[in-house]
């Protein structure tokens, strides 16, 4: 079985679409604020959403919600399609989290908290939120694996389709840029949005939809040691093995997108792609804003026809992980 | 002496060990005591303070003791979700006699499910709240413990794993099935060659006031599908399984306690809180059919069972409308355990494990009196000997995450 990327969206700093994500990233426009953060702009929750539901919604859930109805338009799966969501996250959304700590801390009663809060305190809020509002009634998981969550999330779309779970699965990530999470990961530099891309069976992407990409491989690593050093060891390890599970020459990579360019692990000569300078630091949706800046890249650049692409991150639990995806021969 | 590989699609995958905390027994053999003796988890919550809730008993494991799985220096580094994740994992190993050096040059997955780092939150935030939340300072101390995936990165660096795939899975009250669900599949298209997998969650204030706002908290005791139910009592605990391909298992002469035979996922896409009975027996019928069994072939169905109002009916029609007049016993092991949020299903799912091996359906306790509108024979108070062949364990997830699992009593 093999799995092929056939559409993407996201809702980014760089604002709301996969074109706005391509044409940011094109144009290397940076989205941060002097020193600081990277937020999505124009987002009305409530004009986008409308106001029933979205009083006490955490941002990334919103996020999350529009990318996917952006990419089910675009894509527009027939009927009766048995579609999956897959989505990754960190903790689920600190703010909401910190809000309901707020009332059943300082409430006499408790109890008393704000019931519209406690479906986004808890870490399938983005996924399940999404599948309400677009109808989604496949398979719904949630992977918490913070900054790797969008190279695990593809690999879990990957398994699904091969075990017939679903027809298709929609898969990507959500995160929020809040004042909780600010304080929290004591970060100025973060990011914030959310990625879903259209996973299908190569064999079943119906005639006329395009495959964007194929998913060759995903592998993640667990970093046993806390010296300096050890993760950038195991992602070493990590990409070793998967070039070589995948049969991928280095000469074959046309473009790596890690997460920090800095510790970049790839052979010399890829065209190398940072994002957190632009968009900053994505926190659960990072990896997934990794593999779409593959997609909007390869789109712009005839040079990646047929060749792959490498993506990776790590996350500072002690976690790495990557993927290889190969470009389609000819747009 | 390694075995031949067989084609992915007919991989068959077995539980070869489990390690349990719970609050009606610790390891395999005193969960299925508590089981077989239908013993009551419940009593006055210690592992916080529950002054000022209306309901201050709960299914806490207050003897729950890290040491004896782990060294003190870590039990005394690792807050108690890890604490649980790690003794459940190290228990699960041992008694799978698993060989730690063998399965660490091998492809492995951890995939545990949880609710995340609730328990640590309000703690964490106590201070920043008290001194009025202005969040303008450095992170307080132990923020780095807020990421869910360390409930599966603990276990990894606990056994010394590092070629391992850690998937933390949140889906909320189903993440345990869903957990199994992921290493099952892992195993069976031959990306990984053997699984820890599961679910953990300890009991916290938070998650605490939760159900207890959404009036879901029982009064006084659980008790699935009575017509007198008042709703669930919350627990705490972890069970991890060991999953291995048949083959593997075989080749180093494991005790196999079942086979994992197929499983159901899906959303209801209905309602952020209630269930549906649509959504439930689409589930159900995913898995038997993943499975390749029929309605009749199943001889136990461990419901999700919460002792709501809402749930029970909703789940009784819902397994009523796939079974009809062929429902065999439906039991609910959260009357016993309390509701245990990502540990639940992983509970229920070595319950029905240790109840195929053994033989036995586990009781519903505290039952006085069926719900007509649950009409099922629940096994109420006292277990009972039976021949098992084919168990289902279903689990309903806050969001409408829906997982069932379908297990099997092990022929060669």
């Amino acid at each position: 079985m093999r799995a092929v990327v056939t559409g993407w969206s996201a809702v980014s700093p760089w604002g709301r679409g996969a074109a706005a994500f391509a044409d940011g990233l094109l144009a290397a426009r940076p989205a941060r604020e002097a020193g600081g953060a990277a937020t999505v702009p124009d987002f009305d929750v409530r004009e986008l959403l409308g106001r029933r539901d979205t009083n006490s919604m955490d941002r990334a859930t919103a996020y999350a919600i529009v990318a996917v109805g952006d990419l089910l338009a675009e894509t527009a799966p027939a009927r009766g399609t048995d579609l999956a969501v897959v989505l990754g996250t960190t903790s689920g959304s600190l703010q909401a989290q910190y809000d309901m700590a707020v009332q059943s801390t300082t409430r006499r009663r408790r109890h008393l908290v704000d019931p519209g809060l406690v479906p986004h305190a808890v870490l399938n809020s983005a996924a399940s939120r999404t599948a309400i509002r677009h109808h989604l009634r496949g398979a719904n998981s949630t992977v918490a694996a913070g900054a790797v969550s969008g190279l695990l999330v593809l690999d879990q779309a990957r398994r699904m389709l091969t075990a017939g779970r679903a027809d298709a699965v929609v898969a990507g990530a959500a995160e929020e840029c809040s004042p909780t999470r600010r304080w929290l990961t004591g970060r100025d530099d973060l990011g914030e949005g959310a990625v879903a891309l259209l996973v299908e069976r190569a064999d079943d992407v119906p005639a006329g939809r395009p495959v964007l990409a194929e998913v060759l491989g995903v592998s993640s690593r667990v970093v046993l040691g806390d010296a300096p050093g050890d993760t950038a060891a195991a992602l070493r390890e990590c990409v070793a093995g998967l070039l070589r599970r995948t049969g991928t020459a280095a000469d074959e990579l046309w473009a790596a997108v890690p997460l920090d360019p800095a510790n970049h692990v790839f052979a010399e000569g890829v065209h190398v792609v940072g994002l957190t300078e632009l968009i900053g630091h994505g926190g659960a949706v990072s990896a997934a804003f990794q593999v779409a800046a593959v997609l909007a890249l390869a789109g712009a650049d005839p040079a990646s026809a047929g060749r792959r692409a490498l993506v990776t991150s790590a996350d500072g639990t002690g976690v790495v992980a990557a993927a290889v995806l190969e470009l389609p021969r000819s747009a | 002496m390694t075995p031949a590989v067989t084609p992915t699609a007919t991989r068959r995958v077995v539980v070869t060990g489990l390690g349990i905390v719970s609050s009606i027994g610790t390891g395999a053999d005193e969960f299925a005591a508590g089981l077989r003796a239908g013993r009551d988890g419940a009593g006055e919550i210690t592992v916080f303070d529950p002054t000022g809730f209306p309901t201050t008993i709960g299914c806490d494991v207050p003897g729950f003791e890290p040491r004896r799985w782990m060294s003190d220096e870590r039990a005394e580094s690792l807050d108690r979700i890890a604490q649980l994740s790690v003794a459940a994992a190290v228990m699960a190993v041992r008694h799978a006699r698993a060989d730690l050096a063998a399965l660490r040059e091998r492809r492995g997955a951890i995939s545990l499910g949880t609710n995340g780092r609730a328990n640590v939150f309000a703690d964490l935030c106590a201070a920043e709240i008290a001194a009025g939340g202005e969040q303008s300072g450095p992170p307080p101390a132990g923020a780095d413990l807020l990421p869910a995936d360390l409930v599966c990165l603990e276990v990894a660096r606990e056994l010394g794993l590092a070629d391992v795939e850690t998937a933390t899975v949140g889906t909320a009250c189903s993440a345990g099935n869903y957990a199994i669900a992921n290493a099952f599949d892992a195993i069976r298209s031959g990306d990984v060659e053997f699984a820890l997998c599961g679910g953990v969650d300890p009991m916290c204030v938070g998650t605490f006031a939760s159900f207890t706002r959404f009036g879901t908290v029982a009064a006084d005791a659980c008790r699935p599908f009575d017509a007198d139910r008042t709703g669930m009592l919350v627990g705490e605990g972890a069970a991890v399984l060991v999953l291995e391909p048949l083959e593997a298992a075989l080749a180093r002469g494991a005790d196999i306690h079942a086979e994992v035979l197929g499983c159901g996922l899906n959303c209801d896409a209905f309602h952020q809180v209630a269930p549906d009975q649509q959504g439930v027996a689409d589930c159900v019928r995913r898995a038997l059919a993943d499975a390749g069994v029929r309605p009749e072939d199943v001889d136990l169905v461990s419901a999700h069972g919460t002792a709501t109002k809402a749930n029970d009916v909703v789940e009784v029609a819902a397994i009523r409308e796939v079974f009809g007049d062929a429902t065999p016993p439906v039991i609910s092991v959260k009357s016993m355990l309390g509701h245990t949020m990502g540990a639940a299903s992983a509970l229920a799912a070595a319950a029905c494990v240790l109840a195929l091996e053994h033989g036995f359906v586990p009781p519903t306790i505290n039952h006085r009196h069926t719900d007509p509108e649950c009409d099922v024979d629940c096994v109420p108070n006292v277990a009972r000997e039976a021949d098992l062949r084919i168990v289902q364990n279903n689990s309903l997830g806050f969001g409408g995450n829906n997982a069932v699992l379908v297990l099997g009593r092990y022929e060669a």
